[in-house]
């Protein structure tokens, strides 16, 4: 039945007035962040903000990343150079049908590859994967699970995640030696974080994700080729977080001694609460600049040993985007930038490779139909003998 | 390079490779009726012109079409090419700015089936079964082309044949089928003789062809 647009209305009425308020309150809040960003021009400060974070770092608890530059920083981008490459790959997943008497994912890579320069071309193509039973890919013998632990969204996505390293590092196989070439991935370079409690799980999923970022590094270090991976409109807050430790009116910023007793948004650092990294960022650069580089810190990377990241803001025409680059491609640092940007600039606004891999990985409802057909009637016609549900066999054979 | 991609894809399937070393090989069908057939290029704007005599070949029956209309459009229904930065010059930029052009997007053309070949005798009338899709068209030789040219009914199939460009389609293959003939330009000249008996009715839609074909005399 419809919606009951009435009752929902009168509460969207009353929650106008509560949104002016609170915007009145964040743009003081994103001024009070803006100067504390500012102020860091003065060498003395930076210095003494650097030397905060790093000596006090377990006795604070927010996550802040070590600064190599003042937030102030800026760099233009320069011209891309004649002849590059850019490669592209994003994923995209069937999560089982627990109406479905077949216990199967799918994992679907979009790859591409574009030329730019004196031979343009481009190539874009894509790979899905059918992981059965005890979750031993069809194809390759890998991703071996535990048959009593039903594969949810989160450890799909972080099965995905690493497939999608993979699929990086066999399009880098063919890169030629010497050109220019940038690697783009979307979303964060750490792997999604799964929800299972199981730690033979997690262990599995993370160290074969790591395996694939190896072979990607090997492979990277005899091109010339840098890795990024690309958020668009990132809601993180870890360099403001290290604004909150610069606000912080204690020489040492012992978060539990001074203010554990605090309620949220009433301690000294909460002048910049609610405040995002974009959100100041995107007073700080112009079009196309991007920020100094920041080394994170966050506690999810705590066992990528050389592939931690680090990161920097890049302001597109319409966005701020975080880009995160791991630590064995920070040297290509500029590559990066300029290519992003061209990529940007192409895609009027995000980079094109980026969005072709997206579509080609995408798996749009018709397909899915179509899996899920061929998948049912892979044994036959006779659906309760396939073992489908009374539910599934309902939504085949919709009646009124 | 790059092209040790596509190589890699193609190598991936045989019938595919092979693509790359068939004589005379334009287009894949991938639309088919007894009427007509739908063809996919192998590259962007590569289609035989409109009125071009094109052929595809099943158990020895080689069944003929004349092209008669051209389109390029997304390959995806659900995307729609659009504008591309104004600061661009010419379409040229645009493609070496935008390689993936070439994947997103495709040519393909409808060509009208006028007859087909069995045992080296040309039919001026459908083949029994329309070609498979996947068969692949070449463009007809001038063997071909005289054989069709010569029939007596090829001129009426064509001018009863009601295409999507209209009489342009007629223009195009009268142009196409006096390319035959030694002296073209006597060759149109019958062709108009045998229009003016065709459309005796419709004597406006008749000049009109006729100028088509003569421009210099209309």
């Amino acid at each position: 039945m419809p919606i009951d647009i009435n009752n929902l209305y009168s509460q969207i009425t009353q929650l106008s007035p509560q949104i002016v308020q609170e915007e009145s309150d964040f743009t003081r809040r994103l001024e009070a962040a803006l100067d504390l960003a500012k102020s860091q021009n003065s060498n003395n400060n930076f210095n003494l903000l650097q030397k905060k974070l790093k000596l006090h770092r377990h006795e604070y608890q927010w996550t802040a990343p070590d600064l190599t530059a003042p937030f102030t920083t800026s760099y233009n981008p320069s011209q891309p150079p004649n002849d590059f490459i850019v490669l592209s790959v994003d994923g995209s997943q069937i999560e089982p049908d627990r109406d479905s008497p077949a216990d199967c994912f799918l994992v679907n890579t979009g790859e591409v590859v574009i030329q730019y320069g004196t031979s343009p071309q481009a190539s874009l193509s894509n790979t899905p994967y059918l992981f059965w039973g005890d979750y031993k890919n069809t194809q390759n013998d890998q991703g071996y699970l535990d048959p009593d632990i039903h594969a949810d969204s989160s450890i799909i996505a972080a099965i995905r995640d690493t497939y999608e390293i993979k699929a990086m590092t066999r399009l880098v196989s063919n890169l030629p030696s010497n050109m220019p070439s940038l690697g783009i991935l979307d979303g964060s370079l750490s792997q999604w974080k799964t929800t299972s409690q199981n730690s033979r799980i997690q262990n599995i999923l993370l160290t074969d994700y790591l395996e694939a970022l190896e072979e990607l590094k090997e492979l990277a270090s005899t091109k010339n080729l840098v890795i990024v991976s690309y958020i668009s409109a990132p809601a993180t807050k870890e360099s403001i977080n290290a604004l909150r430790i610069d606000s912080c009116p204690f020489s040492e910023p012992k978060c539990k001694e001074h203010c554990s007793d605090l309620p949220a948004l009433s301690r000294p650092c909460d002048i910049v609460a609610k405040v995002r990294d974009r959100d100041v960022f995107q007073s700080l650069l112009k079009e196309g600049q991007r920020s100094a580089l920041f080394n994170t810190r966050s506690t999810t990377m705590d066992h990528y040993g050389s592939h931690t990241v680090s990161y920097f803001y890049m302001k597109t025409k319409d966005e701020i985007v975080r880009i995160e680059i791991p630590n064995w491609s920070t040297s290509s640092l500029d590559l990066a930038h300029n290519l992003v940007w061209n990529q940007i600039d192409l895609g009027n606004g995000y980079p094109v490779a980026l969005h072709e891999a997206h579509e080609q990985a995408v798996i749009r409802s018709s397909d899915r139909n179509s899996f899920w057909r061929i998948i049912d009637n892979m044994d036959g016609n006779n659906l309760i003998d396939q073992g489908l549900s009374r539910k599934n066999i309902a939504k085949k054979r919709r009646k009124v | 390079m790059i092209k040790d991609y596509r190589v890699k894809i193609l190598r991936k399937n045989e019938g595919k490779f092979n693509k790359l070393n068939k004589p005379n090989r334009v287009a894949e069908i991938v639309e088919s009726s007894s009427l007509t057939f739908k063809a996919q290029t192998d590259d962007l704007y590569t289609s035989p012109s409109m009125g071009s005599l094109v052929s595809t070949t099943e158990n020895n029956i080689m069944t003929l079409a004349l092209v008669e209309y051209i389109e390029t459009n997304s390959i995806d229904p659900g995307r729609i090419a659009i504008a591309q930065d104004k600061t661009f010059t010419s379409s040229e930029e645009i493609y070496s700015n935008h390689p993936e052009l070439h994947s997103l997007l495709r040519t393909i053309f409808f060509a009208r089936v006028i007859g087909h070949i069995n045992k080296d005798v040309f039919y001026p009338n459908l083949p029994e079964i329309p070609p498979k899709i996947h068969s692949l068209v070449q463009q007809c030789d001038s063997h071909i082309l005289k054989k069709v040219a010569e029939s007596k009914t090829i001129i009426a199939n064509i001018v009863q044949a009601k295409t999507m460009s209209g009489d342009d389609f007629i223009v195009a293959s009268l142009k196409t089928l006096s390319l035959s003939s030694t002296d073209q330009e006597e060759y149109l000249i019958n062709c108009g003789r045998v229009l003016v008996e065709l459309l005796y009715t419709e004597q406006q839609r008749l000049n009109l062809i006729l100028a088509k074909l003569n421009p210099q005399q209309s």
